[in-house]
């Protein structure tokens, strides 16, 4: 599998308005023809290439040559293969034979020369193409490097508007990444995909280089259906040729210019002119290795120099021995100390650069530089940061970014000890380290109690302005802990206070709007919570710490009934923090965009995505609500696509993690429940749903509450019914209402009351739901003698499931099976399937034993099946798509 | 998707063509900011449109 990419040529993506555009100027009245010009490997050639073959389907007559530096130093070289035997002729005589010659080929049909790299042409063959053009002889179709010169013939026809020019531009992202799905037939997991897109930067010979290197290695491979790339992309395989031909000719001061830019690039221009003359870097830009912007800063306007492609620093980076690295970081150093800093500097960048070169570091700068790893989730570097910042004597800063760095590398109790030994100095230094030492003893260490304790301690003797954080910190414990009013109540008196920072507005909003959602109030909440996007977006360096908020904003739209909005804001949330390298938050929302999908009935797409998502955070977490979050969603999309084994592994993992969490969280019983839904425990299965339920109620997670029972229903067990119409009484939005009148309409096999349901849940972007209220519609009809009117939900039914990627559902199952068998030999092959002896069916039933026995002798009989064993399959395994 | 998102998919050079055409940019200005020959310029910008409207009326990007 590993070399399919390679072999096979690749798809051609994103080129389809250039092809549209190259036929509407070939069509265009008095053309000449087209030039597709474009820096190397963007694509030019494969263009010309699709474009010609078009031209042939269409019945164009094609004459294709490649212009060579080596055949250019003859005239009419390149064109050779298209002439005439020319040996006695001259130059005139040529052009004049040629021109006549391919006339009379062509006849009357049309005719296209098309030449590849055209900028290579001689003067004698580019005076050919213009004769050929402009006597109507022939079309042509050039591709050109941009900012190479043209011969004057061709420039002519430019000028002339005869010919149309097109820029061919790299692939976009979207592009670039359409382009991997196709070429490797798979879903790409999201960090590969953004980073062969970043390194490529939309150049698709490069983009196949790095594919090849890394199908070559292994180390671009597929893991439970992701195609990942585990490790350096460049070091797996070495540098690719395509970037070392325009690397070999550098001299040994270009070389170290650039080697100083692949070390710390985008440097200030006056920074690169202390390593090497400024004609050295003139160079450098005149060969397209580096390229140059200016920005304005207080009103001065600052250079900036950058490599002209991220391959050349990977390959750069690559070529360096560990004592040039050391001996140019070092030289790089004492420049940007020596450069005055301009506002765009960050000063975090000479403290990497120090400590990468083993030189002291600035303790302000270091720091700085930890925390932004603490972001980014590369806590070894933070740590090394950290440690150098309070050597440099930072101090108390120092130390609460190591224990951070500490409990992120899952050494919590070191943590602890570094916070132990911490000397605040005043009110907010003393928030911070009850604030830090509270959260490593929730999340590091699992001691809730021990961490509501300390906040509690720590607002008991600070003032008020410095308590707001550990407010929202505590709310946020609370709400963990399922004490909704608590956390409600707690995150509204900060919001309603006076001089809050803007961090713990945000946070308390985020808290406030999670609480509300899940208490069955999802249009306040989502209300409340855009009040704190708006503040968010106008700070986006909170995104890091305050996602709550969006976490919020996602489950309440969920609870609402909108998940399409749900799935965007996954999506949005997710692309913005892949931009910001916060990559253990990004694991958490790809699994949310996988949530959404599997919501939508996309367990195939949901699976992808979670399968991604629940590994970002098993490699920056321990446990955590994270991890049981997404393994418990996983196991549900494996069991709904019937993939036993890996739905009971994640079902495992979930377990594994809800049990090093403080506190018990229902949501892994109901994942459970589909997992034994899958294991055909059909008598099991639907019990679990309803411990889950009871968990919430206990909680007043009435919105969890609501959709457990109705899963309950769903399992095969209505007795939620009641509760359900009461909590649809209390809840907002249009979901639970719908979840109750669902279970109602099911237990009251009320065909027009599924056929409304079906609707709203299609309207809600529930479609797997839909289609199994629609499946129920139509067997309600048929039972009420009524086939004439099942057709329509039937019909319905079948198109919904066909946008359920294949997914699994019990209720449409039930029904496909129950088409077949009496309501008595449904209800003693259930029981039969689930092991119980006919003896102990016939006890339970009232019946006798040879009753239950042609039961299920006809039951088998109308399965076709031979053993309880199979019965079991049947019962529970039938296609949905059983319409 | 809304304008500004679908312009933020485009190449940069799509994206600062079709700006600098919304902010009254004639071929010549377009050219020399974006330093390409002005000829380039109306297939350029013709080109970014298709590729603009293409992603206007994309349904949201399925994962598989």
């Amino acid at each position: 599998m590993p070399s399919t990419a390679s072999r096979s040529p690749w798809p051609l993506v994103g080129r389809h308005e250039e092809l549209a555009l190259i036929a509407r100027e070939l069509e265009r009245p008095a053309s000449c023809g087209v030039i597709i010009a474009g820096a190397p490997g963007v694509g030019k050639t494969r263009l010309r290439g699709e474009a010609l073959a078009r031209l042939r389907r269409d019945g164009w007559l094609i004459r294709e040559v490649t212009a060579t530096e080596a055949a250019a130093t003859i005239p009419f070289g390149p064109l050779a293969p298209l002439l005439p035997e020319a040996l006695s002729m001259s130059p005139l005589d040529v052009l004049r034979h040629s021109v006549r010659e391919l006339r009379q080929e062509r006849g009357n049909g049309r005719l296209v020369v098309s030449v590849d790299d055209a900028h290579l042409l001689d003067a004698a063959s580019s005076a050919l193409l213009h004769q050929l053009a402009s006597t109507q002889t022939a079309s042509l179709l050039l591709t050109a490097r941009s900012g190479e010169a043209l011969p004057d013939p061709i420039v002519g026809l430019r000028k002339e508007g005869a010919i149309g020019w097109i820029e061919l531009q790299p692939l976009s992202r979207t592009e670039v990444e359409a382009l991997l799905g196709q070429a490797l037939d798979g879903h790409l997991d999201a960090g590969t995909r953004h980073e062969l897109s970043r390194l490529s930067q939309g150049n698709a010979l490069f983009l196949h280089e790095l594919v090849e290197i890394g199908l070559g290695s292994g180390a671009l491979a597929e893991r439970d259906g992701v195609w990942r790339w585990d490790g350096d992309p460049v070091a797996a395989g070495g540098p690719l040729e395509a970037v070392q031909q325009r690397l070999r000719p550098l001299s040994a001061p270009q070389r170290e210019a650039a080697e100083a830019l692949a070390l710390a690039e985008p440097l200030p221009l006056d920074v690169l002119e202390r390593l090497v003359a400024p004609a050295v870097i003139r160079d450098l830009e005149a060969a397209a290795i580096i390229t140059t912007t200016t920005v304005t800063e207080r009103y001065r306007r600052r250079w900036q120099v950058r490599l002209a492609h991220p391959l050349y620093a990977e390959a750069l980076r690559g070529g360096l021995t560990p004592l040039r690295r050391r001996e140019l970081l070092g030289r790089l150093g004492d420049a940007l100390e020596a450069t005055p800093l301009g506002r765009g500097d960050d000063p975090s960048r000479l403290a990497m650069i120090r400590l990468e070169a083993g030189q002291p570091v600035h303790a302000e700068s270091a720091l700085a530089a930890a925390r932004w790893m603490l972001g980014s989730g590369r806590f070894d570097t933070a740590e090394a940061l950290a440690r150098a910042s309070a050597d440099s004597g930072a101090g108390f800063p120092a130390e609460i970014a190591l224990s951070r760095a500490m409990t992120g590398l899952r050494r919590p109790e070191e943590a602890q000890a570094v916070l132990e030994a911490a000397r605040p100095v005043g009110a907010a230094q003393a928030a911070e380290l009850a604030l830090t030492s509270a959260q490593n003893l929730h999340y590091g260490l699992g001691r809730a109690d021990r961490a509501l304790e300390v906040i509690s301690e720590a607002l008991g003797c600070l003032p008020e302005d410095a308590a707001f954080e550990l407010i929202v910190t505590r709310a946020l414990f609370e709400f963990s802990a399922g004490r909704l009013g608590t956390a409600e109540s707690l995150s509204i008196a900060v919001i309603e206070s006076a001089g809050v920072p803007l961090a713990a507005q945000i946070g308390a909003i985020g808290v406030r709007g999670l609480a509300l959602a899940f208490s069955g109030r999802p249009l306040q909440a989502v209300s409340v919570l855009d009040t704190g996007v708006e503040l968010l977006h106008d700070s986006p360096e909170l995104l890091a710490t305050r996602s709550t908020l969006l976490t919020g904003r996602w489950m309440a739209l969920w609870f609402a009934g909108r998940i399409p909005e749900a799935g965007r804001l996954a999506e949005e949330v997710h692309d913005r923090l892949v931009e910001a390298s916060l990559e253990p938050l990004r694991g958490y929302w790809t699994g949310l965009v996988g949530w959404a999908a599997l919501l939508s009935g996309k367990s195939r797409t949901a699976r992808s995505w979670l399968e991604e998502g629940a590994s970002i955070c098993h490699r920056y977490m321990a446990g955590g609500g994270h991890v049981v979050a997404l393994e418990g969603v996983l196991a549900q999309a494996a069991s709904l696509r019937g993939d036993l084994l890996r739905a009971e592994t994640a079902l495992a993992a979930a377990h594994a993690a809800v049990a090093a969490l403080p506190t018990e969280l229902p949501w892994v019983d109901l994942c459970e429940a589909w997992v034994l839904w899958a294991q055909d425990e059909t008598t099991r299965a639907a019990p679990a749903a309803l411990r889950a339920a009871a968990g919430w109620r206990e909680a007043g997670f009435s919105s969890m509450e609501a959709w457990a029972l109705h899963d309950a229903a769903r399992l095969g067990d209505l007795c939620g019914v009641e509760r359900l119409a009461l909590l649809a009484g209390r809840c907002e939005g249009d979901l639970i209402p719908a979840l109750a009148a669902h279970v109602r309409a099911l237990a009251d096999a009320d065909g027009p009351g599924l056929e409304r349901i079906s609707l709203d849940f299609e309207r809600m972007g529930l479609t797997l739901l839909a289609a199994e209220a629609a499946t129920e519609a139509a067997e309600a009809y048929r039972k009420a003698g009524m086939p004439n009117r099942a057709r329509v939900p039937m019909l319905r039914s079948a198109a919904l499931t066909a946008d359920c990627e294949q997914s699994r559902s019990p209720i449409i199952a039930r029904v496909s099976t129950r088409r077949a068998l009496t309501d008595r030999e449904l209800q003693v092959a259930q029981m039969a399937s689930g092991g119980a002896s006919s003896a102990d069916i016939a006890a339970r039933l009232g019946l006798s034993v040879r009753t239950v026995e042609n039961h299920l002798q006809q039951a088998y009989s109308k399965l076709g099946v031979s053993s309880r064993a199979q019965l079991a399959v049947v019962l529970t395994t039938v296609p949905a798509r059983a319409e | 998707m809304n304008r500004e998102l679908a312009l933020q998919e485009l190449t940069p050079a799509y994206a600062e063509a079709l700006r600098l055409r919304d902010q009254g940019a004639d071929h010549a200005a377009i050219a020399a900011r974006l330093d390409l020959p002005v000829e380039a310029v109306p297939n350029l910008l013709e080109l970014a449109q298709a590729k603009l409207d293409t992603l206007l009326v994309m349904p949201t990007v399925e994962a598989d």
